[in-house]
């Protein structure tokens, strides 16, 4: 079959990968600096990613009475002083300026007078204005190229420094070949395709990429997830033509205390059956009346049926905190002529644990359009491209290689296989060394024996087995930076080990490609970042784990 | 089945196609209309519903689960 295949090559001055809404604005903005930009995308620009189901946007805000240094210091509490400063100032500096932006556009804060179980559906409504076909739109017409429905697959380097990617598209025979001067993944993160988010195209693709090119990955140790009903787990949602028009509200800021949202209960799972059902005091935050972010809101609009699951989605990391590391304050990835931004970028303005709602998408905005203005000015210096065409023809070949197979397994199975491994609580969720251990053997065995042997009967499922090779080799990441980190911390609860451990885990975990397998190092936290180390556990540790009462004055 | 098409309704625009972030949805290049082709890939979403300008398609709330097997 992929002898068929037809190529088509593309070049543009910067290549951006995931139309969400880290991608729209990396697009936007090397597009606004006279650089030719192309945006591909797995599916439409828009409507893919997690970006399609955002709602909240944190905006820092001086004239609503916004202090920075009280920001800072919730964040700080909240991420369990694991948040990188650096990153987490840009959202004070810029997230107010990218909302504008947004408003400018119509992408949020519109459709006041929509009024669900209205004469108007939410269908006719949106043709006024939807913010998901505003973003095409507004790129277009920035002079961007969109390339939809094709899937990268493989980063192309040329004297240690990327200069290309290769894809397929989804239904044509149709190889694509870009050739770039920079480079920005902003391909979100991912989850196990399992109920209870609608996010199966984020299946972890830019982390892959960037880790097979040589960039660092990190922020694999915090686990999150979302939550769903247990009448019918797919649909998270309830069928709400509500959650369609919800428009993007602004949101304030972290705040000090609260419990962590919804992980509380996930901890208890093992000591009292189901259902539990409380979750849901988290995340209102306490505002002045003058303050007009998230009026209307409530803190979760729709509920599915049934008793409420949470650890749903499993896979998820903590917005922000998982993904390239980024080794400047420009969000670049180390790799020569790689950037990253919004959830495919370890920015780490959250932490270990998420702050607040909001953050996600602000976050994106914020860390697109800086590392959109960094990679156009990387492109600006950079000569134009050489020949090079030997390595896109190897990185196709091993691309098309699954449709050549007559025999193989599916990665349809190799999906639910690895859900099955990964996606009980007792796994990711109340984590023990052995048990980790034990899922880790399973994924290596997958990795080493089925993970060459998949095959794909079409374009769709030639999608299939890249996706599920992505997952397996997040799997693996998770698992063992989680074994690594010996301690709990914000979204990483170990059985084993109860308490924080100060002395030894104010880092970060990174994990790169070795020549003989994945190789985990730490990184320490800079020591203006750890806050006070004096304070007494409780008081620096608010949020408890069960096994470490014994920490806490009663 | 987690997606449904009423045929008759269908005008073949292939809204659905392109929005469905999980590539379910093609155009069937004999009938011209949107087929539901890939449904173990279903997420019920029900974004395709949304930009479906016809009402032709339905999502249910829930997709019969693959049976799970020792190799396939």
């Amino acid at each position: 079959m992929s002898e068929k295949f037809k190529s088509i090559q593309h070049e543009c001055d910067v290549l951006v990968v995931g139309g969400g809404m880290a991608g729209f604005f990396a697009a936007w903005k090397a597009a606004s600096m006279k650089q030719r930009v192309i945006v591909v995308d797995k599916g439409t620009v828009g409507r893919s990613g997690f970006t399609p189901w955002a709602n909240t946007f944190s905006v820092f805000d001086e004239a609503l009475g916004d202090d920075a240094n009280e920001w800072i210091k919730a964040v700080q509490s909240k991420g369990e002083y694991l948040v990188n400063l650096d990153y987490f100032h840009m959202q004070i500096s810029d997230s107010l300026e990218r909302y504008r932006q947004l408003q400018e556009w119509g992408i949020v804060d519109e459709r006041e007078d929509w009024v669900k179980g209205s004469e108007i559906s939410a269908q006719k409504y949106l043709k006024g204005g939807d913010r998901r076909l505003i973003m095409p739109k507004v790129l277009k017409e920035a002079g961007v190229k969109l390339v939809e429905r094709v899937m990268l697959t493989e980063l192309i380097k040329m004297d240690n420094r990327v200069v290309g990617a290769v894809g397929f598209h989804m239904e044509e025979p149709v190889a694509h070949e870009f050739k770039c001067k920079t480079l920005v993944l902003c391909a979100g993160a991912g989850g196990y395709k399992n109920a209870g988010y609608p996010i199966h195209g984020s299946t972890f693709d830019g982390d892959a990429m960037a880790y097979h090119a040589g960039a660092s990955i990190s922020g694999k140790d915090f686990m999150d997830f979302h939550f769903t009903g247990d009448v019918h787990p797919w649909d998270v949602f309830a069928m709400e033509e509500e959650v369609f028009v919800n428009k993007i509200y602004a949101t304030p800021g972290p705040i000090m205390g609260g419990p962590r949202i919804g992980i509380d209960p996930i901890f208890k799972v093992a000591e009292s059956a189901p259902p539990l059902n409380n979750f849901i005091d988290d995340a209102n935050h306490e505002q002045s009346e003058n303050d007009p972010r998230g009026k209307g809101r409530s803190v979760l609009p729709l509920l599915p049926q049934g008793n409420i699951i949470m650890g749903s989605a499993t896979g998820l990391g903590v917005h922000k905190s998982e993904g390239v590391w980024p080794v400047d304050n420009r969000c670049f990835s180390g790799v020569e002529g790689l950037y990253a931004a919004g959830d495919a970028l370890a920015s780490m303005i959250c932490g270990a644990s998420y702050p607040t709602t909001g953050m996600g998408l602000s976050g994106s905005a914020v860390q697109g359009y800086r590392a959109g203005m960094a990679a156009a000015e990387d492109a600006e210096k950079t000569e134009k491209i050489t020949e090079y065409q030997e390595n896109f023809q190897h990185a196709k070949e091993r691309m098309l290689a699954p449709l050549k197979s007559e025999k193989g397994f599916s990665p349809r199975w190799l999906t639910q296989v690895l859900q099955s491994i990964m996606t009980p609580y007792y796994v990711l969720l109340v984590m023990e060394k052995s048990r980790l251990e034990s899922a880790l053997t399973q994924v290596e065995y997958l990795r080493d024996t089925i993970a060459n042997r998949l095959k794909a009967k079409d374009n769709h499922e030639l999608r299939l087995v890249h996706e599920a090779k992505n997952l397996l080799l997040n799997a693996e990441m998770k698992l063992r930076a989680c074994l690594m980190r010996e301690e709990s911390r914000g979204n990483h609860y170990r059985e084993d080990f109860p308490l924080r451990n100060d002395r030894e885990w104010l880092s970060w975990v990174l994990i790169s490609k070795g020549e003989k397998g994945m190789v985990l190092t730490k990184r320490a936290v800079p020591e203006n970042w750890r806050g006070d180390l004096q304070q007494e556990y409780g008081e620096r540790y608010p949020l408890s784990f069960p096994g470490d009462i014994h920490m806490r004055r009663v | 089945m987690a997606v449904m098409i009423t045929v008759d309704k269908c005008i073949g625009c292939g809204a659905c196609v392109a929005t469905c972030p999980c590539d379910v949805l093609r155009i069937d290049r004999e009938s011209k209309k949107a087929e539901v082709k890939y449904v173990s890939e279903c997420q019920v979403c029900s974004m395709c519903t949304l930009y479906c300008p016809v009402n032709a398609i339905a999502v249910t709330p829930d997709k019969p689960d693959n049976p799970m097997l020792a190799y396939g």
